[in-house]
């Protein structure tokens, strides 16, 4: 067999191998079409079975996510190489572009004198125009090359001819010219001397013909700036306009900001005032209660001082009659707690002026002002002082009302992580924490509660400084619904405190497990969820008694509920 | 040497044929192996196990009684759901409001609530609160009443009432099942339980959804997906419930077994989230529930659910419910309820 036959038959054989490749690889895509045929008719079915809604449909999709994931992988993979694919033809067309108008360039100026020929002179300069045009769009690199280098039409062929020519001698000779130098080389040095001025002046030539196309482009822009509107020019009052723009939106973010500043600040302050100086009026058919103090917080620095509270019991619509008051004093220090009944050796209600009527007219204040001087020693730092006036009366011989006002001074740092005084602002006792309704299984739980009814969305505040144990927001929560647990040590006692049936998503944002807690923070709005019937706060202590001092007023009885009044209102 | 020229020529002959031949093998090869071995599915991302919350008073029971459990069949793989809500917009809410009697707009709107932006109704004795997935409706008007507990209709007919009900807020679907009937009697600020229809003042159901043909849960077994309230004459006084637009599988996990489930119990590692004291009758002995001391618990029955998140951005998984009673220090009694993550976690 001549080598020749070999290799045919060699040839042979690899196209058959290849077209086995191609079988092969058919059977392969074959055996993938055939799967995912009988994928997608798997899908259909489970789409039919699935019913037609789009939850449906969405829990199928789910159902496939790994089968879509990976399609959508391979669509990935193809459109990134359909991508790059145009993103060459793109780039393509953008070189042969370039190309053309370097050729376009290039044979404008190179063709200038053919303008100098009569008649034919503008069609030949069309024609040598086009013509590098063309030549730029069919090899755009070469020609913007020539176009930025066109003293090397002449340039090139002289390097190469003399390059030629060095060649053919050193191949005659025996290569004198690396050999000797001498003569060849004064040659080389002429020769490349002249090479490099035609090539500068070349260059000069070139340049100066740019330049002024350069200046025919110059003047066309401008022309073009002026058609559109200029918008190069318009750039810059655009960007002048920005600067107001801009500037308005910084100054609005800015007072926005500042506004919030001072929304926060109106709402620290405020609640600061509370906290130092929480107090409650009474109220009631036939008078209302009130008791104010001079200055609600005192810082340990200012002892001695003086301290005002006034009193103001107003009678309503009829002559209040048969008033007996009492007045109660009492300091909770650091160590001790105990109660100032006289001032300066005289009964309190008695330092009064005017004093402590037995009728009121219709309509009419009584007021009394009680200055309380507060030395400066080791009972008062760090306390607290409460100031409780309960005034019972009525018209004629009506049922009297009794009634209850209070007003706390916080000195220093006040002894509040006990509890004191109530959760809200206002309230009437439902349960004491016997009640047989549900408090007496809880009181025996270790839970004693008391039920204070008011509307929806009454706040409830803390009535201690602690920490909180827990949130709940839940409709449920084990029957509590919406319910919050603190605690803190009251004279070295652990003890907890719950603030139930709140309302859901009402909780206080800062009230979050083991969150601090300050005295009468807001902690969240009565509702009744979990097991309530009825808008209450159902608050309960756990390791305390729920009682005076924890609470400003007993219940009459322990076990009230609705069948026996419990006779506390604030 | 002729006879090893003659094997080279003879090599070299049929070379071609044995390439084209080792090409056709691995070919067929490698059809075989894409045929045989499906790509694997990618594993699903790592999971947290889902929050659920035991009172932080609660402990453990000191033992347990597993002697008695019931074991039912467990799947041992299951999706686990991700939650889409409605957007719940005040166009949306005041439409909803309308079809339960409300009109105008809300009364009150509160952003940023725990669940989102919050609309209310108030109107005399009818109040509507609707977040992005929580709707509540409370009828008072009884309260200005007496209830009887003589006059009334029968149960059938108050639950067709609550049936339709339920349907005039398409939000809440169609794959409600009941899970449970509660006959209370109100005292003072609260509702208390009673044994017998008779006494009933106001009946309480509580319905239940499923995924996957599995319950589903929250952080409380008894207080179902979705509440209805109604008086023994038939006024709707109470509607809770929560409200998703669409639950979507988020991959597939394994789940332990039970066996390796009622070990982990064993360690201490389940959720107790419900402590329960029942009387002789089997009737809750107190409103709330409060942490018990439990000495000893005995588990009866174990099943799977899905746990319901309070927080939606959280996926809803499966969990083993473990039910049994218990008995505390004082020896009283009750039920227990023990929630456990299902899913295993990857070492």
């Amino acid at each position: 067999m001549s080598k020749g036959e070999v290799g045919s038959r060699m040839a042979s054989q690899d196209q058959d191998i290849k077209k086995a490749a191609g079988a092969a690889k058919g059977a392969v895509d074959t055996a993938q079409t055939v799967k995912t045929a009988v994928k997608t008719v798997k899908l259909a079915t489970t789409a039919a079975k699935a019913g037609a809604g789009p939850a449906g449909w969405l829990m199928l999709a789910a159902q496939f996510a790994p089968q879509i994931s990976q399609l959508a992988n391979r669509l990935k993979k193809i459109a990134a190489g359909i991508g790059a694919y145009l993103l060459y033809l793109l780039l393509k067309l953008a070189l042969k572009i370039a190309g053309l108008i370097a050729g376009l360039a290039f044979g404008a100026v190179t063709g200038l004198p053919l303008l100098a020929i009569p008649v034919a002179g503008p069609f030949l300069y069309a024609g040598w125009t086009a013509y590098w045009g063309y030549r730029g769009w069919v090899n755009p690199l070469g020609t913007i090359h020539l176009a930025t280098h066109p003293w090397e039409i002449i340039t090139k062929p002289l390097a190469q001819g003399w390059s030629w020519g060095k060649g053919a001698f050193n191949t005659v000779t025996g290569g004198p010219i690396e050999v000797g130098g001498g003569i060849f080389s004064a040659g080389a040095g002429l020769v490349s001397a002249v090479g490099n001025t035609i090539a500068a002046a070349a260059t000069a030539i070139w340049n100066f013909g740019t330049g002024l196309a350069g200046s025919a482009f110059g003047g066309l822009a401008s022309g073009l700036n002026f058609v559109v509107g200029g918008l190069t020019t318009a750039a810059i009052p655009a960007g002048m306009v920005m600067i107001p723009v801009v500037g308005g939106i910084s100054v609005i973010t800015y007072l926005g900001l500042q506004n919030e500043i001072n929304t926060l600040s109106s709402v620290f302050t405020p609640k600061e005032d509370q906290v130092i100086a929480p107090s409650q009026t009474g109220d009631n058919i036939f008078f209302t209660i009130s008791k104010k103090v001079s200055d609600g917080h005192l810082q340990n620095s200012e002892l001695p001082a003086t301290i005002t509270f006034t009193i103001s019991l107003t009678a309503k619509e009829e002559n209040l009659s048969q008033i007996s008051m009492r007045d109660e004093l009492r300091v909770q220090g650091q160590e001790d707690t105990f109660e100032i009944t006289n001032i300066g050796g005289v009964p309190i209600l008695e330092t009064c002026d005017p004093a402590v009527p037995s009728n009121l007219a219709a309509g009419l204040t009584w007021n009394c002002k009680i200055e309380l001087d507060v030395p400066d020693n080791e009972n008062y730092r760090d306390s607290t002082i409460r100031n409780t006036i309960t005034v019972a009366g009525a018209p004629g011989d009506q049922p009297r009302e009794e009634d209850t006002a209070f007003v706390t001074v916080a000195i220093g740092e006040t002894p509040t992580d006990c509890p004191s005084g109530w959760p809200t602002d206002h309230g009437v006792i439902w349960q004491g924490p016997m009640g047989a309704t549900s408090h007496a299984k809880e009181s025996a739980d270790g839970w004693p509660a008391i039920d204070i009814a008011q509307p929806l969305g009454t706040p409830t505040y803390a009535t201690f400084t602690g920490r909180v144990f827990s949130v709940v927001n839940d409709k449920d929560g084990w029957g509590f619904g919406a319910h919050v647990i603190i605690e803190a040590d009251c004279n070295g006692t652990r003890f907890q405190a719950m603030w139930a049936h709140l309302k859901l998503n009402s909780i206080d944002p800062a009230i979050k497990e083991g969150a601090e807690i300050k005295f009468h923070d807001l902690i969240g709005e009565i509702d009744d969820t979990g097991d309530s019937e009825g808008n209450h706060l159902h608050y309960a202590l756990n390791g305390i008694k729920m009682e005076e001092p924890y609470i400003p007023q007993n219940p009459k009885t322990a076990n009230c509920n609705d069948n026996v009044s419990c006779d506390v209102s604030w | 040497m002729a006879s090893l020229t003659t094997t080279s020529q003879s090599l070299k002959k049929i070379t071609p044929f044995l390439i084209f031949g080792l090409i056709i093998l691995i070919l067929a090869g490698a059809i075989i192996y894409r045929l045989t071995n499906k790509p694997k599915a990618p594993l699903p991302v790592a999971i947290n196990p889902p929050e659920i919350t035991q009172n932080p008073s609660q402990q453990q029971p000191r033992s347990f009684d597993f002697s008695n459990i019931q074991i039912p069949d467990s799947p041992k793989k299951l999706p686990v759901y991700a939650v889409k809500p409605y957007n719940m917009t005040e166009a949306t809410t005041t439409t909803l409001a309308f079809s339960l009697g409300f009109s105008g707009n809300p009364s009150s709107v509160k952003g940023n609530t725990l669940d989102g932006e919050q609309y209310s109704w108030n109107m005399n004795n009818l109040t509507l609160t609707v977040s992005q997935t929580n709707l509540e409706y409370h009828n008072n008007e009884y309260r200005n009443r007496t209830l009887s507990t003589v006059d009334g209709l029968p149960l059938d007919q108050l639950r067709e009432k609550v049936d339709s009900f339920i349907q005039k807020v398409g939000l809440l679907g169609e794959s409600l099942t009941l899970r449970k009937t509660e006959y209370q009697v109100i005292s003072g600020l609260y509702r208390l339980p009673v044994e017998n229809f008779e006494d009933v003042q106001i009946i309480e159901f509580s319905f239940g959804k499923q995924l996957s043909n599995v319950p589903l849960v929250n952080n409380y077994p008894d207080s179902g997906f979705a509440r209805v309230r109604i008086t023994k004459d038939g006024e709707v006084t109470y509607l809770t419930s929560r409200f998703f637009d669409k639950f979507s599988e988020s991959g597939s996990y394994d789940l332990k077994t039970a066996k390796e489930a009622i070990s982990e119990i064993q360690k201490g590692q389940g959720k107790v989230v419900q402590t329960q004291v029942l009387d002789e009758k089997g009737i809750p002995s107190n409103i709330y529930e409060h942490p018990e001391n439990i000495e000893n618990a005995k588990i009866e029955k174990v099943s799977l659910a899905y746990f319901l998140p309070n927080d939606i951005k959280d996926s809803v998984q499966p969990i083993f419910v473990f039910e049994g009673s218990f008995k505390t220090n004082k020896n009283e009694g009750g039920k227990v309820v023990i929630y456990l993550p299902a899913i295993k976690q990857a070492k």
